[in-house]
């Protein structure tokens, strides 16, 4: 204590000029003054993008019957048809056929989506992949189809416990990626 | 002078107290152990968008399977077995047996056996999944075997923090058969 | 007055050699020793210290450089154990291609195929992709560098990158694409046979695996051309093995 007062009376200059060591800190503490909020506000852009982002992936629900444009590319409306069940599909002969065949016209460029995906709305809410491989068929996707309208066309094998109402989940590859969900009914 | 044992008995308690908490301290992988859900043979169980039923155990001498053959200690198991939420990405993948301390993995030789098969959401497939030990692993009596498989089944490779189906078979319950077909797989039922 | 001030000074010290010579009994069981020490000159320890160090220098070799103990030579068929595996180099083939153990060729290329009999010794499976089990443990010498193969199948049904089960043995065949001008018949190859050492990953990682690979005995094996590999029945076999020429024990039809 008496050495911290000692050294200040040996030293009296640094005592006339007020603001000293703020001065000798300008840079540093112009820096902090920049970078401290330029921190908050990288964190809080990244995690606001996070959350644009998150937001997309909740499907966007399209009403029964119409259609949908995202990304320059109209989507749907979907429609379904129930297959019979024959010898020839190897597949349990209580389960049910459907095809689902959602109408796609692009714009300029060529649209991207996955394969669509079939839901329960109700019950569990369980999710089925179309079936085209387990049946052998050719099924027609968003791969390299150009940008002349086509159909997509999914067929799905339900089990016979699947309650409707049923709905397509299709994800669109864009610049912000999206699902559509899509009403195809009972 | 009567207390000059009082430090060496509580330093003697110390270690023994230290040594009872290391021994009491879990692993520390015992934090992210998968959830075991017992599946007796022939009883359906169900985890995480997995259910299944072991519909039979038995020992062979050979296996067979859609044009393949191979000679050795196979344990054969006819499962039934279906996705119960999605379709995305379920196969049956983890599919061990443990017995005296060593564990096995499905054999990925048969051509078409029900190890790494895509399952279906409700709709059952019914297969068979086998392993192939050493010789004389199965012998009853034989030292350090225990008297009973312990079989796994889940849908990821890292069974970490993920439902596993553990099916228990006591050895003297093992059928034993010369030669043992790899059922392909097809729908559970037909 | 200076008196009572030296006084205390004075009590301190001067009660010493008093100490000193009221203490000698428990000494005197080594005084000879203190004795004979006091007589040698120091300088002698130094030198009897040094002389003692090159002596035991000299009775392990002297300070040429020791000979490092190198990798043991295993002959064909003579089995390496360690705690992860059991392997024992068998035959090594050069073919034109060899599509049963998934291996591909350039044009220019052939296939170098070492068979080699291997056992997991340890407790869980071992799969044998790209840096795991026999492909660590077998490698080609090029060099001063190795090699470790391109693929790896099971001899007997052709199954592709197989897992090792434990206690279970396996015949393999791996395979490195080579080039085609390298390699002849008759040719001497080593292959280096390395351990690993068992980790068990902490903290972010987990699970245990087998790591860090070290050179522990290597195996010279003449090279057996087999040309094509095309072996008359070969086309006739059902479910052939992956392939006849390697198979085969005894001599393959020579390119």
């Amino acid at each position: 204590m008496s050495e911290v007062r000692q050294e200040g009376s040996v030293r009296p200059g640094r005592r006339r000029r007020p603001g000293g060591w703020w001065r000798r800190n300008a840079a540093a503490l112009v820096a902090l003054a920049l970078l401290v909020p330029a921190t908050f506000g990288i964190i809080s852009s990244n995690e606001a993008s996070t959350n644009a982002t998150r937001a997309q992936i909740v499907p966007i629900e399209v009403e029964w019957g119409q259609t949908y444009d995202y990304a320059g590319t109209t989507w749907g409306p979907a429609t379904v048809e129930e297959l019979p069940v024959t010898d020839e599909h190897d597949i349990p002969q209580d389960a049910r056929l459907i095809e689902v065949t959602i109408p796609v016209v692009p714009g300029d460029e060529e649209p991207g989506c996955f394969p669509p995906t079939l839901l329960e709305t109700g019950g569990e809410q369980r999710q089925w992949d179309q079936s085209g491989i387990l049946l052998g068929w050719n099924t027609t996707s968003c791969a390299l189809m150009g940008t002349e309208p086509f159909d997509i066309v999914a067929p799905f094998v339900l089990p016979p416990d699947a309650e409707g109402p049923f709905v397509v989940d299709l994800e669109l590859v864009a610049d912000a990626p999206a699902i559509l969900r899509l009403p195809v009914g009972d | 002078m009567t207390r000059r044992w009082v430090p060496a008995v509580a330093g003697a308690a110390l270690v023994a107290a230290a040594w009872g908490v290391t021994a009491v301290t879990p692993a520390e992988d015992s934090a992210e152990q998968p959830f075991v859900v017992a599946a007796p043979v022939g009883m359906r169980a169900e985890g995480r968008n997995l259910a299944l039923t072991v519909t039979g155990v038995r020992a062979a001498d050979a296996v067979v399977n859609e044009g393949w053959r191979a000679e050795g200690e196979w344990v054969v198991v006819d499962v039934e077995s279906e996705a119960t939420r999605m379709e995305t990405g379920t196969l049956l993948q983890f599919v061990t047996l443990r017995l005296g301390g060593r564990t096995y993995r499905a054999s990925e030789r048969p051509p078409d056996s029900m190890f790494g098969h895509p399952l279906s959401v409700g709709l059952p497939s019914a297969g068979s999944v086998a392993f192939e030990l050493p010789e004389g692993a199965l012998d009853a009596g034989a030292a350090g075997v225990p008297d009973e498989l312990v079989l796994r089944f889940g849908l990821n490779l890292d069974d970490r923090l993920d439902s596993v189906l553990e099916t228990r078979v006591p050895l003297d319950d093992l059928e034993h058969v010369g030669e043992a077909e790899i059922a392909p797989v097809d729908w559970a039922g037909s | 007055m200076p008196r009572p001030l030296a006084a205390p000074y004075a009590a301190d010290v001067e009660p010493e050699p008093e100490t000193r010579a009221q203490q000698p009994v428990p000494k005197r069981r080594f005084h000879w020793l203190r004795t004979a020490s006091d007589r040698v000159p120091t300088k002698w320890f130094a030198t009897a210290g040094t002389v003692l160090f090159l002596a035991a220098t000299a009775a392990f070799g002297g300070l040429a450089t020791a000979e490092e103990p190198g990798p043991a030579a295993l002959a064909v068929g003579e089995e390496h154990r360690n705690d992860q595996l059991a392997v024992a180099v068998q035959r090594a083939v050069l073919i034109d291609e060899l599509p049963e153990a998934g291996i591909t060729v350039e044009p220019g290329q052939r296939v170098l195929a070492l068979v080699v009999d291997a056992e997991n010794l340890w407790t869980e499976p071992l799969m044998t992709a790209r840096g795991y089990s026999v492909r660590d443990a077998v490698v080609l010498e090029r060099g001063s560098d190795v090699v470790e193969a391109d693929e790896v199948a099971r001899l007997d049904d052709g199954t592709f990158g197989p897992w090792l089960q434990p206690g279970v043995p396996a015949t393999l065949v791996l395979a490195w694409a080579v080039d085609g001008r390298s390699y002849r018949d008759d040719q001497e190859l080593r292959f280096v046979v390395r351990d690993e050492t068992l980790y068990t990953a902490s903290f972010v990682a987990s699970g245990r695996s087998w790591e860090d690979p070290v050179p522990a005995a290597y195996v010279t094996v003449a090279i057996e051309d087999v040309g094509a590999g095309k072996d008359p029945d070969a086309d006739a076999a059902d479910d052939p093995p992956v392939d006849p020429a390697v198979g085969q024990s005894d001599e393959g039809a020579a390119g």
